[in-house]
Order: C-alpha cells, then structure tokens, then sequence
C-alpha cells in the first residue's frame, strides 16, 4: 500500500467504514510508517474533538410545535406552501433561468388521484376556474378563457424574447407531435406577470405557467400528492381530464396543465421544454 | 408503538401520531438545523418546515430508508437552502454569539479553534462534517440524506476533512504569530519567518 493509498483511508478507518481485508492492509502500513501513522493520529485528535464538542442548544420544543399544529389546523389538505416560498418579487429572468433546472431535471414521478370538482383552485395568482369549467370539455377554450380572466395576451416568439431577454426555442426532443403553439402573457396584477408555453399535438395539451414564487396552492378541494422534478417536489391532482400540477422553488412557481398521459408523456414533455434556457 | 406504525398512523393524518413523531426526533432536527445554520431563530425556521413537509408528504415515504434518516434529508436540504440563500456571512457572525459562548476546551484541539475553522468551511463540508461526527450518521445513512452514493461521501468526507486539517493549521499558525507579535512587537518579521518553516 503507497502512503497515497493509506491517507484516503485514514478516514474511513477511523469512521469504522472499512471492511475487515482493507482494516488489517492499512493498520499493517500504519505499524511501519511514521508519517502516516502520525497523520492518523492528527485526524483522530479532530474527528474526536467534532464528536465530544459541546452541545449546548435548548430545543423549543413546545414553541416549534405550536406553529407546526397551527400550520396543520389552519391549511387544507390540499393547501400547501411550496419549498422555498417567500414573499412576492418581481418577476424576472432569473425565475425563469431557474424554471429551466426545474423542468429540465430528470428522475419525474407522479401521482394523480380521481377527485369530484371544485369551484375553487388556484395556485399563486393565477385561478384556475375558467379552465377547469373545461376540464371535460374544450380545453383550447378554457386555456383562452384562464388568458382573457387574467388580462393575458397572446405575445411572439422576439416579444418574449425581448421581454423576458430569454431564447424561446421549440426543443427537439419533445414527445413527437407536440409542438409550441403558443406564448402568452398574463397580468397578475401589480408589476407581476407570468409567462405562457401552450403546446399541443395529438396527445393534447400542455399548458406551463411560469409565476414568481410567492405562491400558495388550492387544487380546488382536490386530494393533493407530491411529485417530483429531480430535486423539486410538487403537487398534483386529477381534475376530469386535466391533470393539474404545481411546482415551487427558491426562484419559480411553475404551474402545469395538461391532458397528457401522466405516465408517459407528461414527464416526457416536462424534461424537454425549456431546457434551451 | 414503532417508527413503522407511527408513520402509518401518520399517513393517516392521525395528530396524535404526528405528536408523537415529532417528540421522537425533533431533538436531532433542531440541533441539526443549527449546526448548519449556527442560528437559533433559523434553526427554530428549519425545523418548523421540515415537519412540517414531512407531514404533507408523509405518504411518499416509502420506508426504505428510516424516518430519521428521512427527516434527516428534508432538514439538510432546508438548512442548507437557507444558508446558501443567506450566503455564509450569518454563519461567520453567529461564531461570536456561540461558538464562544458554547465552547470549552477539549483534548487534543482546541475547541475555539475547532468552531472557527468549521465556520470557515464551504456550507457542503460542514454539513457533512457535521452529519457525520455530531449526528454519527454512517456513510450510507449521510448517502442517502445527501442524495449521492456511498462512494460520494467518503470522498467529500476526505475532502472536507482535509480543509479543516488545513484551516486549523493555518489558525494555528496565526495564533503563534499573534501572541508572538503582542510579546515582542519587534520581532514580527523573524517571527512570521519561523512559523512558516
């Protein structure tokens, strides 16, 4: 064993992390070689020291655990507060720099349940009622209706461009059939607005709205389940043939809706558009 | 009632098994949190909405892991996104709250000398340092909380250990520089000259 070899090992030595073969190769190297031995000897005295330091913190118990209780007492079930959440910002180009980690992330899973429908759902600012009254219905209607409720506008690729200052692209590798259809901006009030991607093909729609993170969800009375978006979890809900989901990061609220197999080509779509950001 | 039971009952929105739950390890969060954090009112944050996320998605963990370890993930995960959105400067300050405060000599390295290298540390080294020698996580447990294989661990551990190794070298060598200098003002240059032999 080079002393190279020995070194990288010391810690693991000392974690108890080698097996019983590597354990006796390296203690054989340690018996005859000073250096190594006293380097051993050096991250010993450390490692000791981080496990027998003082640990003198109070936990607040009762405190934390009141706020945890009236969390859960005041919140539906099927009202979350997203990862990250933070009060209302501007929105900008970093979100959706950002939104393009969210969606470009592998490892998609996702969970729906069947649910009766409700007369109230939103997620940030965005109300999602005059879709859902389509929800078993004419969905490009109820995409328009969403747009016209919130003041949106259809917009072209060099207007978003010039807006958001960020390349629309129609990516490849999207599920095939599917293609943009259209971009949208929606006036949520304020300074703030969020941007639409409408794609649709054979499979159907996809509908991405991309919000400030200040947001709050309501997946209309819904049962609401997490999914995920490589390290982002969010939320989802069947509503008639819609799949309605909702994902939040430090940066991003991004809102999905879609008629999509939830299976197959939902996290097929998700994982290739935008990834051009 | 054991862990299993207690998240099934959990899984069912049962408030008494939610109590329970987090009695059981809201110790570990909370000391946790604030060893990332190095602040109480964050710890107190951190710890908060890790039970709080675990509760509303209680019914995607799936046991193959422990709930410890589960819980471990989602409050690294808080901790750390609130340092990083931070930036590390809180960290820094809080030395002088607590580690000051908090520390006490101990064999072989000086505890004061020990907090302040960790805070000198990139927010991932000391986390890992901490899940590891304050939580006593082993290699598989801290893979499975930082998300990375076992492999990944062990040479992040190396890794991180060896910048602490460095940094307390170097406050070492600055404490005999300092209390060189204060004893004999005009012999700074030699001084410095012979520390760094």
């Amino acid at each position: 064993m080079t002393c190279k070899d020995a070194l990288e090992k010391i810690g693991p030595l000392l974690d108890s992390e080698l097996d019983a073969p590597a354990r006796a190769e390296l203690e054989q190297h340690l018996a005859s070689c000073t250096e190594c031995d006293t380097a051993c000897e050096s991250l010993r005295g450390i490692t000791s020291a981080l496990s027998d330091g003082p640990d003198r913190v109070t936990v607040p118990r009762d405190e934390i655990w009141r706020k945890i209780e009236q969390h859960l007492d005041t919140d539906s079930p099927a009202t979350v507060r997203p990862i990250g959440s933070r009060p209302v910002r501007l929105f900008s180009l970093r979100p959706l720099a950002s939104a393009a980690v969210v969606l470009a992330a592998i490892g998609l899973g996702w969970l729906f349940v069947s649910a009766p429908w409700s007369s109230a759902a939103y997620a940030g600012q965005i109300d999602f009622r005059p879709l859902l009254e389509q929800a078993d219905g004419d969905i490009k209607a109820g995409i328009d209706a969403l747009i016209d409720v919130h003041g949106g506008r259809a917009i072209t690729r060099p207007e978003a461009a010039d807006l958001m200052r960020i390349r629309i692209d129609s990516p490849a590798n999207l599920p095939p059939g599917l293609s943009l259809q259209s971009l949208y901006l929606l006036n949520l009030g304020g300074d703030h607005r969020a941007l639409g991607f409408h794609y649709h093909g054979p499979q159907g729609h996809l509908l991405l709205l991309q919000c400030p993170p200040d947001v709050e969800q309501n997946l209309a009375g819904h049962e609401c389940l997490p999914c995920r978006i490589g390290t982002n979890e969010g939320h989802v809900a069947r509503i008639g043939s819609l799949r309605l989901a909702h994902f939040g990061s430090d940066n991003v609220c991004v809102c999905v809706v879609s008629t999509l197999d939830e299976m197959k080509e939902l996290p097929a779509a998700l994982n290739a558009v935008k990834i051009d950001f | 009632m054991e862990d299993a039971a207690l998240v099934h009952a959990c899984q069912t929105c049962d408030r008494d098994a939610q109590r329970e739950l987090y009695e059981r390890h809201v110790d570990c969060i909370y000391r946790l949190a604030f060893r990332i954090t190095r602040n109480e009112q964050d710890a107190f944050d951190v710890t908060q909405q890790t039970f709080i996320r675990a509760f509303e998605h209680i019914s995607s963990f799936d046991q193959r892991s422990t709930i410890r370890t589960w819980l471990y993930r989602i409050g690294t995960n808080e901790a750390l996104q609130l340092v990083r959105r931070r930036g590390t400067e809180r960290r820094h300050l809080s030395v002088l709250e607590h580690g000051l405060r908090d520390s006490a000599p101990a064999s072989g390295t000086d505890h004061l000398d020990l907090e302040e290298a960790m805070l000198r540390l990139s927010d991932d080294h000391h986390a890992i340092l901490m899940l590891r020698y304050k939580e006593g996580l082993d290699y598989q447990e801290i893979a499975t909380v930082l998300e990375v294989n076992a492999g990944t661990v062990a040479s992040r551990l190396n890794r991180a250990r060896g910048d602490l190794r460095r940094l307390l070298a170097e406050n070492s060598a600055l404490s005999v520089e300092e209390t060189t200098s204060k004893n004999h003002p005009t012999d700074t240059k030699d001084v410095s000259r012979q520390c760094k032999k």
